[in-house]
């Protein structure tokens, strides 16, 4: 096959992927909030980074590169999946898209804060927000469990999310990353 | 200030719950309003780190003590700590523990190893348990003393812990798995006491002052005022002050189950001589290996298996139930099981299952595909239908994968682990076991992968402590 040059490259940059894929995760989740569904559209940026490795220049920004990488399976998802109920229109995402959020510090920083701020939240609330992120449930799901409606589900995991999110605003600013 | 109607909205995308009119709405704003684009980012960043957040901590009240790899890079380490607090502990105790009535400070005596979602406002897991009064309001934990005794403790509960040896018992359910070194573990209840003859036993306190007991392994000596006697395995007694004990049946659904390794539920992970291996795509049984065309290798190119004298070898990123067009866009070569689920649910219905599965890998010195991962993947319905299920994006219950990348030593194997709290609904679940093409460049008319392989594939499944039913 090939010379041995590429695949010292090419595992730097799969030992990129690894050390970034968090973050890659978390970026993902924001414009496909199914979990399951962002674990294949990570698995899909996977196989592309493998694939495109060589075009990667080592030492310049991997996260930014690969976020690029991201975007593109992001809309593929969104177009196999046009007639679902949920799915913004590709305008929407292709405006969302061009302007993205900074590029998260790669310290997890954000991820350890929310850890102290969830400590912090009423009973209940980091209850719903178990079932929701650690057991992966559906609000209806939920919904069913607690014998709660949906829309009680809904309204109360909006209010956990803004008391977690001032609670975030509370704590000292991040600085913004190098890469 | 955030718009509240907007922050709900953008709540209910992230939720999957948007109405059409709702999602005209949202994006109407997001198009026309930068500060509702930023707003959105900003919600969405908490989304996914949420589902980090959780995740990890979901990680906490692990498997199984053996040596993990990291899922997607994050440290179990409150599992490690744990386990470390719990050999320190064990270690301390076994050479300063003195009885309670010395004076000091609380004795140390065992380390909290599980809470379920009920508990978990009021313990911490690896949280250390002291000598003194436990009470426990609601939801169930699980104990494990430094004696080695667990004990699986359902609220409401209260509990007086006198020591590892002995406790006092007074509202609540408690099941306690007695190793023979620490025979002579006692539970004293207002009815009388129960002392451990080598055993697993349960005890429910009863709201009419009755006291219920069985055992279900070993045997327990009961002491109700004057009356003495032994319960054996299976047997159960009713207990009240000042009456003469009354045996009855065992009712297992009084008692909290404790947590229970099930074991390795894969067939033919080590890959030995007359492994089941087909090339028909996703297996629509439990309990052999289907998927793309690959085969069983014994040692060559200098790779000798990781365990036994077998291995799996990827060869194809196809299979031959596949339109021959499509063959050319595959980047992987994959193998599959089926392992259902229907035999653990109807046993304890309605308990939670959690899954680490493990595989180690290895290539060719002279090969260029360095990746591999491994995935598990849970799913309602039937196993017949697993191929199905597996193209349906929208029906998996949930799912994780580990992609590691290898280096090009045959003499080292490189693990890849997956841990999944599976969902209760879940009826199977899919093992996904694959070889990552680096570039998609081989002819699919030859062999793409020329010397990857996978063996010591493991499954291993544990129910979380089970509440008591009735």
């Amino acid at each position: 096959m090939e010379s041995d040059q590429p695949i010292s490259h090419q595992m730097q940059v799969q030992q990129l992927f690894v050390k970034h894929q968090g973050v890659l995760k978390r970026y993902i989740l924001s414009l496909v909030p199914d979990f399951a569904d962002a674990d294949d559209v990570l698995q899909q940026v996977f196989l592309t980074v493998s694939e495109k490795a060589d075009d990667y220049e080592l030492d310049t920004n991997f996260n930014a590169w690969a976020r690029t990488i991201a975007r593109y399976k992001i809309m593929n998802h969104w177009r196999r999946q046009k007639a679902a109920p949920e799915a913004l229109s590709e305008e929407v995402l292709e405006t969302l898209a061009a302007e993205p959020p900074a590029l998260e510090p790669e310290d997890n920083s954000f991820v350890h804060d929310l850890e102290a701020c969830l400590n912090q939240l009423p009973p209940t609330a980091r209850e719903l927000v178990e079932m929701r992120y650690q057991r992966e449930l559906k609000p209806g799901a939920i919904a069913d469990l607690k014998n709660w409606t949906p829309n009680s589900v809904y309204v109360a995991l909006s209010r956990a999310r803004t008391l977690l999110r001032d609670c975030l605003e509370s704590k000292p600013a991040t600085p913004e990353p190098n890469a | 200030m955030p718009d509240p109607r907007l922050t709900l909205l953008i709540d209910r995308f992230l939720d999957g719950s948007l109405t059409h009119v709702e999602k005209i709405e949202l994006e109407t704003e997001l198009l026309a309003h930068a500060s509702a684009r930023r707003q959105f980012w900003e919600q969405a960043r908490l989304h996914g780190a949420l589902h980090e957040a959780m995740q990890l901590s979901a990680a906490q009240p692990a498997l199984s003590t053996s040596a993990a790899e990291p899922a997607f890079g994050l440290p179990f380490w409150k599992h490690y700590a744990a386990l470390f607090l719990l050999f320190v502990g064990i270690c301390y105790w076994s050479v300063f523990w003195k009885p309670a009535n010395a004076p000091g400070p609380p004795q140390q005596l065992g380390v909290l190893t599980y809470r379920d979602q009920a508990a978990a406002n009021t313990f911490e897991f690896g949280q250390m348990i002291h000598a003194g009064e436990l009470n426990i309001a609601k939801g169930t934990v699980e104990l494990s003393l430094f004696n080695a005794v667990t004990l699986t403790v359902q609220g409401p509960a209260r509990l007086d812990l006198h020591s590892p040896d002995r406790i006092t018992l007074h509202a609540g359910r408690l099941h306690a798995r007695v190793p023979t070194p620490a025979k002579g573990f006692a539970v004293s209840t207002t009815a009388g006491t129960l002392t451990d003859l080598g055993t697993d036993f349960g005890i429910s306190i009863l709201a009419d002052g009755f006291v219920e007991a069985a055992v279900f392994e070993g045997q327990v000596e009961v002491e109700s005022g004057s009356q003495i006697m032994i319960l054996n395995a299976n047997e159960g007694v009713r207990l009240k002050a000042g009456q003469v004990p009354e045996k009855q049946p065992l009712n297992n659904g009084r008692f909290p189950l404790p947590h229970e390794q099930l074991g390795n539920l894969l067939v033919d992970g080590d890959f030995e001589t007359g492994t089941q291996l087909s090339t028909y795509d996703i297996p629509a049984q439990a309990g052999r290996w289907s998927g793309d065309v690959a085969c069983l290798a014994s040692g060559e190119q200098g790779i000798t298996p990781h365990s036994g004298t077998g291995m799996l070898q990827f060869v194809n990123t196809f299979n031959h139930m596949e339109d021959p067009d499509l063959e050319a866009t595959n980047l992987a070569c994959e193998q599959w099981q089926v392992i259902d689920l229907a035999a653990f649910k109807e046993q304890t219905p309605g308990a939670q299952f959690q899954v680490h599965a493990q595989a180690q890998f290895n290539r060719a010195a002279d090969t260029v595909d360095s990746g591999f991962a491994l995935g598990v993947y849970a799913y309602d319905g039937k196993p017949s239908d697993a191929h199905a299920s597996w193209k349906k994006h929208s029906l998996r219950l949930a799912g994780h994968f580990k992609a590691i990348q290898t280096d090009a030593n045959p003499a080292t194997w490189e693990p890849a682990s997956v841990r999944l709290n599976v969902p209760r609904e879940a009826d199977f679940l899919l093992l996904r076991v694959y070889a990552v093409e680096n570039r998609q460049d081989d002819p699919v008319s030859g062999v793409e992968f020329g010397g990857h392989y996978a063996d010591s594939i493991q499954f291993n499944i544990r129910r979380a402590p089970v509440p008591a039913r009735n």
